[in-house]
């Protein structure tokens, strides 16, 4: 005799096993008809584009920073060297063997472009003893 | 190791901050769940099931423990690990499935006159309407993920 009993309930256990496979991929792959969920998802992409912009915006503030930096170590160096031909040919050109008489404090700012035999070494006591 | 750590319900990070207060409903609770539908599964193998026993010869009953084991053990995989979340749609369908089975068979009996089996049948439904619950929530997860990926994607091809 055919068991109604063992069949009916083995056909709704995969019954339901299949009807929850279908209604999660209907969820699942649907739309969202649900208004906070779609009013979460706008918001969600609101918030994301407004940091993008804003991230936009601080790296092209960031990159011109930069820029202007690089432009500002490039007149800097470029003044740097022009100091230094100006002050050796100065020295080239001075008459008395014992140089100009400079302040240290000032030699101290922009040694690297002082000829060393400017450098005041019989008076040290009067200020810092400039060595390269 | 520790890479592995990192990807599991318990890293710190990983529930999203507007779920935060229902953290331990995926770290504790879910678990547990799924580890006692694992036991519970064994137990049919080893004890039987008499509800079921009337119904099916013994090696069915014992395929069905062997099936619930597993399921609930995919379902756990899920929980423990977020990202593999089409495992625990997979166990908790097939756990939904088994459990309405175990329900059904008890309502029959009931029907047919035995006695005695109310309160495991509301224990029953109670576990059926817990399995029903998470589904729906993964099918809503499910869901925003996509409809998010949708709008990044549909937000980068405007950008372009």
């Amino acid at each position: 005799m055919f068991d109604w009993g063992a069949f009916i309930i083995s056909f709704l256990t995969v019954s339901a096993t299949v009807i929850s496979v279908i209604a999660l991929l209907l969820k699942g792959r649907g739309e969202n008809k649900n208004a906070a969920g779609q009013t979460k998802i706008a918001l969600d992409a609101r918030i994301d584009a407004r940091v993008a912009e804003q991230l936009k915006e601080a790296w092209t503030e960031i990159e011109g920073l930069k820029t202007d930096r690089d432009e500002d170590k490039a007149r800097q160096v470029r003044r740097d060297l022009a100091m230094t031909r100006v002050l050796r040919a100065i020295a080239k050109q001075w008459p008395a063997p014992e140089g100009p008489d400079l302040d240290p404090a000032d030699i101290a700012e922009i040694q690297e472009t002082v000829p060393m035999s400017w450098i005041r070494k019989s008076r040290s006591d009067t200020g810092p003893t400039l060595t390269k | 190791m520790r890479k592995l750590l990192t990807k599991t319900i318990w890293a710190p990070g990983i529930i999203p901050i507007e779920e935060w207060k229902y953290r331990n409903l995926k770290r504790v609770v879910l678990p547990l769940v799924d580890m006692f539908f694992v036991l519970g599964g064994f137990a049919v193998v080893k004890f039987g099931l008499p509800t079921i026993d009337v119904f099916f010869p013994d090696y069915m009953v014992n395929l069905g423990g062997r099936i619930l084991s597993f399921s609930a053990f995919l379902a756990l995989l899920g929980v423990c690990f977020p990202k593999l979340w089409p495992f625990e749609m997979t166990g908790k369908s097939i756990l939904l499935g088994l459990l309405v089975g175990y329900f059904v068979a008890s309502i029959w009996l009931t029907a047919v006159g035995a006695t005695g089996r109310g309160f495991v049948l509301m224990l029953d439904l109670i576990a059926i309407a817990l399995v029903i619950w998470r589904l729906t929530l993964l099918g809503s997860e499910w869901q925003t993920r996509r409809l998010a990926v949708k709008a990044a994607l549909e937000k980068d091809e405007t950008n372009v």
